[in-house]
């Protein structure tokens, strides 16, 4: 089996651009969520600077959602230092790529369009309605033709480690995107998925991942390896009314992946929920819990669904490289203000990094080690 | 190679409700008799626009025994049939199975939602929320207590071949032991609209053919059982067919023009070949994406070609769009248990019909199916966005020469 390495992160947020900016954030405090409508609030990208990474041309063609893939995906080549690898067969690339709703956002905007007799769709605009849109114009975007896919809700990631760990691929870029949509805002409002207390942001992570044999062979500087993914479901799980969540799958996924080991650091999917927070720590238990940080970066960021798992897992391995290049690393900061001072222990390194589909009882963690 | 049997993966149950069938002996006996299933749309009002004709399913009487939106109930129908064909008992189904699910759309209710905020109705906010979860194949996670790993495969018309596959190596990586695969697209009136505006549509699905000019819209939901060979034997279930491998690609090329080369298609194929540990002399047939569009199906020749070589001429091609249409996402799995029966039932799957083909020297296998055995066989399904996925499946008990 090879070992998987993260050797480059790209990241569109309202918090900023690029991964180094975002976790910059964590060392102040969350910033004000703003009105976003229907009683919600959230962060959402208010700027077009991250299209500046995109091609130009290739820009008309694209909706808001898959500007976000694009830029993500361009800023993780770049951190990678794969977009100058020009010798680099980039028939060999994939990406695969997660999101909760998808292009929704152009779907409500076509509607109306769509509906009536002979519609008239700009047929630049009706494949972006495609959930796997976004993706598809990274790929476009950057000659990616490797094994690709998109997954709605989480999974992304365990797929594409996988992949590389079995030697199906050697390079895949990994990711998760969102777009801030006003009907699904309100339907999660009205329905207590989110409320005003549980903010929602916007944007894409997207990580390069390789095999250490490819990596070490173009001399890509790794960022962390990932140990162990691991996915479950929660049957009878409702996501109405009373929400009959009982974290089993995302204990039985913490377990899995940590397989006996204490990580030093948690990146938590809490979003603010008390009741995920409380099945969180269930999940976790005292074990952990009692040596282990545990920070929640959904507190700056907002609930981001589908880019949750991404984030999460960008954040771990860029502690983890703060730790090994003895940079600071604005998790302290983050985690103080979660009254869990960072393990000053890093010997170890473990981060464990978790995430939940609340729309659709999926749970994922992931365990990141240092290189 | 050989490669034990806690690696290999096995069809064990298939259930499928589409437009020329609704259970899987209606659907054997659809694709025997090259029914096709055309006619003027019946789900909403087809008139005024250009084309006014679909491929839909005569919902059957048990859907109203169950809850859930449209395309919910049908999947639960097709996975239904597929575990009692499977003969699994359910306590099997608790501990580490999969489910991995195809679809572009999922749930009828969010487009509801979308279609009622735009007419200035009030929208179902509940059916938005519920929405996601159900294009995850909620209730069959419910009604069986499945605890693996649940995954949807979102990549429009590739992504039911791609559940396949992914469920393949969710077993072949040890996630677990059995997955229920498979992929679910109903008939809305976004897509048809939009397939409209495009012009991709036509009154007559003729793939392959010198008269093609467009696709026909359909709708199936679909469900097979894949299994560990070891477990499989073990219990004595009923082996259909062997999954062998499969491959995925991007174009990188257009949003919905296919690579005017075929390259993502030929690197899809030659992933499947590889992962399958296939030569090409040892594919029989293809059930080829085949839409009946213009560039698709002469990319499809093209990528065939080049794959192929001198073999091409060896490989039976046909497509079952001709039959039920384009299932966008339902279509690779509707069309694997199409390719499945063949194996199985020793026919090859005809293209339904009897136009002058577009290219000699290819067996298209066009009119009524044939009779003949296959042994090894590939599906093709390339999609918007340039997705492709191409997997492939052997005929369970013979080795490969």
């Amino acid at each position: 089996m090879n070992n998987v390495l993260i050797t480059g992160i790209g990241a569109v947020s309202a918090l900023g651009i690029g991964i180094e900016e975002l976790i910059l954030q964590f060392s102040q405090q969350p910033l004000i969520p703003k009105d976003i409508g229907f009683g919600g609030y959230g962060y959402p990208i208010e700027n077009k600077n991250h299209e500046a990474y995109v091609p130009k041309k290739l820009l008309r063609k694209m909706d808001r959602f898959s500007k976000f893939h694009a830029s993500a995906v361009a800023l993780a080549l770049s951190h990678a230092k794969l977009t100058e690898a020009e010798h680099l067969d980039k028939n060999q690339i994939g990406l695969m790529f997660e999101t909760g709703f998808g292009s929704a956002a152009t779907v409500t905007l076509i509607m109306n369009d769509l509906l009536g007799p002979d519609p008239l769709v700009s047929p630049l605009l009706f494949p972006n309605v495609v959930a796997n849109a976004g993706s598809a114009q990274a790929c476009i975007s950057f000659g990616l033709r490797g094994q690709s896919t998109t997954i709605g809700g989480l999974g992304a990631l365990m797929y594409a480690f996988d992949m590389i760990r079995t030697g199906k691929a050697e390079r895949l870029v990994v990711g998760g995107a969102e777009e801030i949509i006003p009907l699904f805002t309100r339907s999660l409002m009205e329905h207590g998925v989110i409320n005003a207390q549980i903010p929602i942001g916007e944007g894409a992570v997207a990580f390069v991942l390789e095999s250490e044999r490819a990596a070490t062979e173009r001399g890509a500087v790794p960022l962390a390896r990932i140990g162990a993914v691991s996915m479950a479901t929660d049957p009878d799980f409702k996501p109405l009314g009373e929400h009959a969540f009982n974290g089993g799958g995302l204990k039985r996924t913490v377990h899995e992946a940590l397989n006996g080991k204490i990580p030093s650091l948690v990146i938590g999917c809490n979003n603010g929920s008390e009741r995920l927070e409380q099945r969180e720590k269930e999940a976790l238990g005292e074990d952990i819990l009692s040596v282990a940080s545990y920070i929640c970066p959904k507190k700056w960021t907002g609930e981001v669904f589908g880019m949750g798992s991404a984030l999460g897992v960008a954040i771990g391995a860029m502690h983890l490289y703060a730790q090994q290049t003895k940079m600071e690393s604005y998790l302290e900061a983050a985690s103080a203000s979660n009254s869990s001072p960072l393990s000053t222990d890093h010997s170890e390194g473990i981060v464990l990094a978790n995430a939940y589909d609340a729309t659709r009882g999926q749970a994922m963690s992931t365990v990141l080690l240092p290189v | 190679m050989s490669i034990p049997n806690s690696q290999r993966i096995v069809v064990t149950g298939m259930g499928t409700i589409t437009p020329i069938g609704n259970n899987m002996e209606e659907f054997l006996e659809g694709l025997k008799l090259a029914k096709r299933a055309f006619g003027p749309v019946r789900r909403f009002n087809g008139e005024g626009y250009a084309v006014n004709c679909a491929s839909e399913i005569q919902d059957p009487e048990e859907i109203e025994t169950l809850t859930g939106s449209r395309s919910s109930r049908l999947i639960q129908l097709a996975a239904r049939e597929a575990i009692e064909n499977s003969k699994l008992p359910h306590e099997s189904l608790l501990e580490r199975t999969a489910l991995v699910l195809g679809t572009c759309l999922g749930s009828d209710e969010i487009d509801r939602a979308m279609w009622q905020e735009s007419v200035g109705r009030e929208p179902d906010l509940a059916g938005v929320v519920t929405g996601r979860s159900d294009s995850g194949g909620r209730a069959i996670i419910d009604t069986y207590k499945l605890t693996g790993p649940s995954l949807t495969v979102v990549t429009a018309c590739a992504a039911g071949t791609n559940a396949v596959g992914l469920g393949m190596d969710l077993i072949r990586n040890a996630r677990a032991d059995r997955a229920l695969v498979g992929g679910l697209d109903t008939l809305t009136q976004l897509t048809y609209g939009g397939f409209s505006s495009i012009g991709a549509l036509a009154t007559e699905c003729l793939p392959f053919s010198e008269e093609r000019n467009g696709t026909i819209l359909g709708e199936t939901a679909s469900i097979l059982v894949l299994e560990r060979l070891d477990l499989a034997l073990e219990r004595g279930a009923t082996i259909y067919a062997e999954i062998l491998g499969y491959g995925l690609s991007n174009d990188a090329f257009h949003m919905t023009a296919p690579h005017t080369d075929g390259l993502g298609a030929i690197l899809a194929m030659k992933r499947c070949l590889e992962d399958a540990h296939l030569n090409i002399e040892n594919i029989d047939y293809v059930n080829a994406h085949g839409t009946g569009t213009p560039r698709n199906d002469e990319m499809e020749l093209l990528a065939l070609q080049s794959v192929f070589g001198d073999h091409l001429d060896q490989l039976m091609v046909s497509s079952t769009k001709s039959q039920i249409g384009h299932g966008l996402s339902s279509a690779g799995a509707t069309e694997l248990i199409a390719t499945i029966l063949g194996i199985y039932h020793n026919f090859v799957p005809s293209t339904a019909h009897e136009r002058r083909p577009i290219q000699e020297g290819v067996q298209f296998v066009q009119g009524k199916p044939i009779n003949k055995r296959i042994d090894i066989a590939i599906s093709n399904s390339f999609a918007f966005g340039g997705h492709c996925a191409t997997i492939a499946i052997k005929r369970w008990g013979d080795s490969i020469e």
